[in-house]
């Protein structure tokens, strides 16, 4: 086990592609990083360096503090989960396990020895002597693990390991995976463009947007105090409304012409200027008699999940910007009776429109 | 069944026939005595001279050929077949792995070159290729029979399509797996491209048995002839000299050539057709 270190690495492709502009993130022993992005933003390239798959175009990643730039994939001491699991179709699952450890010269009792206890944790022993197309999805995914966790290396890498599953599968298939990873405490990066696995599973999150780090945090961090535009609107489903306007004499001014006071903790803090005014939907509420900061909204859809009812609507009437509201329970009534909104003042955020920046 | 389906199933048929049916005549034709060939023509039905006839192809010597017997010569067709095929496979397997995995420069030009000359059929260089073997002093060799021509642009061009389709993930995990170029090759690729080098096995054997023209320059001595040269030499002789032409022995020569690619494509038919197919994965 070990710590990763990533310093100002950079990715130029041949053809000019510049796909990772420049990250820096420590990974501690035993953390579970999350590279959080859409898809083209970087995450993947920065794993496959950290791997070795990739060469390192600038910058440096130390492994257990030994710079590896320059060290090939099989001596950086690291296992890879792959998306499609790339395991070896014509060998048995005992011997996909074992070819690792074969070709590092392990003793045959020894290999038999890890694989049966690799096999223990991940309760695959029935299926060593099957072929990978004999397997279910979920199965090759613990051979996958396996096949990672056999080698007892210093730090696992995932890229996009559940994306092959459905839905159930993955949802439960996320929860072996956080509980093996707490119980190995094998240091780990784990690349996902889905934000609900993310939150669920990282120690800690780096949101890549188009090759750079938008933010590095945990994730309640992330979700309580999004640094940048990007990241509010990646983090959270649904997501944040993002309502752009004009911030001006302590208020802001919508599209449409609808007007919100900002409360006095964020009015001061910048001088009129284009703004995007952020607010999660779940910190919306339907409004009680009392006098808050608030919005008008004209609902148009409700739509009920059980637990929770979503509202949509616009701010401020026809030609406003869209706007979501999660209200708990069941709401009652239709569109029409929906309309006025409280806000929790301290949940409120702004951007800048220009830079996408928090003020 | 509709009479669109009967028609369609006559047509099939009275083709069968047509492709069978010379087959069948010189498989019975080659059981009866040259008397009876001769006097009553070729025959339909099994004659009672089967193993006299085979016996006498394939084991005296200046028989029908007037050259060597037809063991002698099915083992050369043997030699020349499988040296053909695997060599084929063996050189197009490498060429492809070095065009698919390794970087360098110019590969994608000289995959094209080797592509372009699957054009250029063996007779456009027959002469030189003759030339250089008879200066190496190859005549009259196995090596001097294969060893031109085992390289291979539709063996390389197989390869290289199967290998592209094999996903990088997998290559990936071989070398975190501390597997380096040749262990990959060895314990991943080979594995996975079985019934493809058994497609690619069929194809070329019979390829191999069935070449005439290099090896009727190549062989000037009788003890290297194969069973094709042999087929020509029998028909050659048939209707030269006084005797009695011995029409049943070389009808029985002709089953024997036959005989060993369909044996081989029978063997090898439910991989052929995995291998064509794309294979599992």
């Amino acid at each position: 086990m070990a710590d990763i270190a990533i310093r100002d690495v950079e990715k130029r492709y041949a053809n000019g592609a510049h796909a990772v502009k420049g990250v820096s993130v420590d990974v501690a022993d035993g953390e579970l990083l999350v590279l959080l992005g859409p898809s083209g933003c970087g995450k993947s390239t920065l794993l496959r360096m950290v791997a070795g798959l990739e060469t390192i175009t600038d910058g440096e990643v130390a492994i257990d503090g030994a710079r590896v730039n320059d060290v090939s994939p099989a001596d950086r001491d690291i296992a890879m989960v792959f998306q499609n699991y790339a395991l070896y179709p014509h060998m048995s699952v005992f011997d996909n396990l074992a070819y690792g450890l074969r070709n590092r010269g392990v003793t045959k009792a020894d290999i038999k020895h890890r694989v049966d206890e690799a096999a223990a944790i991940l309760g695959i022993e029935d299926y060593l002597d099957r072929r990978p197309n004999q397997l279910s999805g979920g199965q090759r995914q613990r051979v996958a693990m396996g096949r990672a966790i056999v080698r007892e290396p210093k730090a696992f890498l995932f890229d996009e390991p559940l994306s092959n599953l459905d839905a159930k599968l993955r949802v439960h298939m996320r929860i072996e995976i956080k509980r093996l990873q707490r119980r190995l405490g094998v240091t780990s990066l784990y690349v996902t463009h889905d934000q609900v696995e993310a939150m669920t599973l990282g120690d800690r999150l780096i949101v890549l947007n188009a090759g750079k780090a938008e933010q590095i945090g945990t994730p309640m961090e992330l979700y309580e105090n999004p640094q940048t535009l990007f990241v509010a609107g990646f983090i959270g489903t649904p997501a944040m409304n993002l309502l752009p306007g004009k911030l001006e004499n302590g208020g802001v001014t919508f599209e449409g012409g609808a007007n919100l006071q900002l409360p006095d903790m964020l009015s001061g803090k910048a001088a009129s200027k284009d703004v995007v005014l952020g607010i999660r939907p779940e910190h919306l509420h339907a409004a009680t008699g009392q006098a808050e900061v608030g919005f008008t909204v004209t609902t148009d859809l409700i739509e009920h999940l059980g637990a929770d009812t979503l509202l949509h609507g616009r701010l401020g009437g026809n030609g406003g910007p869209a706007l979501t509201a999660r209200l708990p329970g069941k709401v009652f009534g239709s569109e029409s009776d929906r309309n006025g909104f409280g806000i929790v003042p301290d949940k409120l955020f702004l951007f800048d429109a220009g830079t996408g920046h928090r003020i | 069944m509709k009479p669109r389906q009967i028609i369609d199933h006559i047509v099939l048929i009275l083709g069968c026939l047509f492709m069978v049916l010379p087959v069948w005549i010189a498989l019975t034709s080659s059981t009866h005595s040259a008397e009876t060939l001769f006097r009553e023509g070729l025959q339909l039905w099994f004659g009672d001279q089967f193993v006299e006839n085979y016996r006498a192809v394939l084991l005296e010597q200046g028989g029908v050929t007037k050259t060597s017997t037809a063991l002698r010569m099915l083992f050369n067709s043997l030699i020349l077949g499988l040296g053909f095929a695997v060599g084929k496979i063996v050189i197009s397997m490498l060429a492809a792995y070095a065009i698919v995995y390794f970087r360098f420069k110019m590969a994608e030009f000289l995959f094209w070159i080797i592509f372009l000359t699957l054009l250029l059929p063996l007779e456009v260089r027959i002469v030189p290729s003759y030339a250089v073997v008879a200066q190496l002093g190859l005549l009259n060799t196995y090596t001097g029979l294969i060893v031109p021509l085992i390289a291979s642009a539709t063996g390389t061009f197989f390869f290289r399509q199967f290998f592209k389709s094999v996903p990088d993930e997998l290559l990936e995990a071989a070398r975190i797996d501390g597997a380096g170029p040749i262990r990959f090759f060895i314990d991943i690729l080979l594995p996975l491209s079985k019934t493809m080098m058994a497609a690619i096995f069929i194809i070329m054997f019979v390829t191999g048995w069935n070449q005439y023209l290099w090896p009727l320059i190549m062989t000037t001595d009788d003890s290297m002839y194969t069973i094709v040269i042999g087929i020509k030499q029998a028909f050659q002789v048939l209707y030269e000299g006084g005797e009695l032409p011995r029409v049943q022995e070389a009808f029985a020569l002709t089953i024997l050539a036959v005989l060993p690619p369909v044996l081989v494509v029978l063997f090898f038919q439910r991989w052929f057709v995995r291998g064509l197919l794309e294979s599992e994965k």
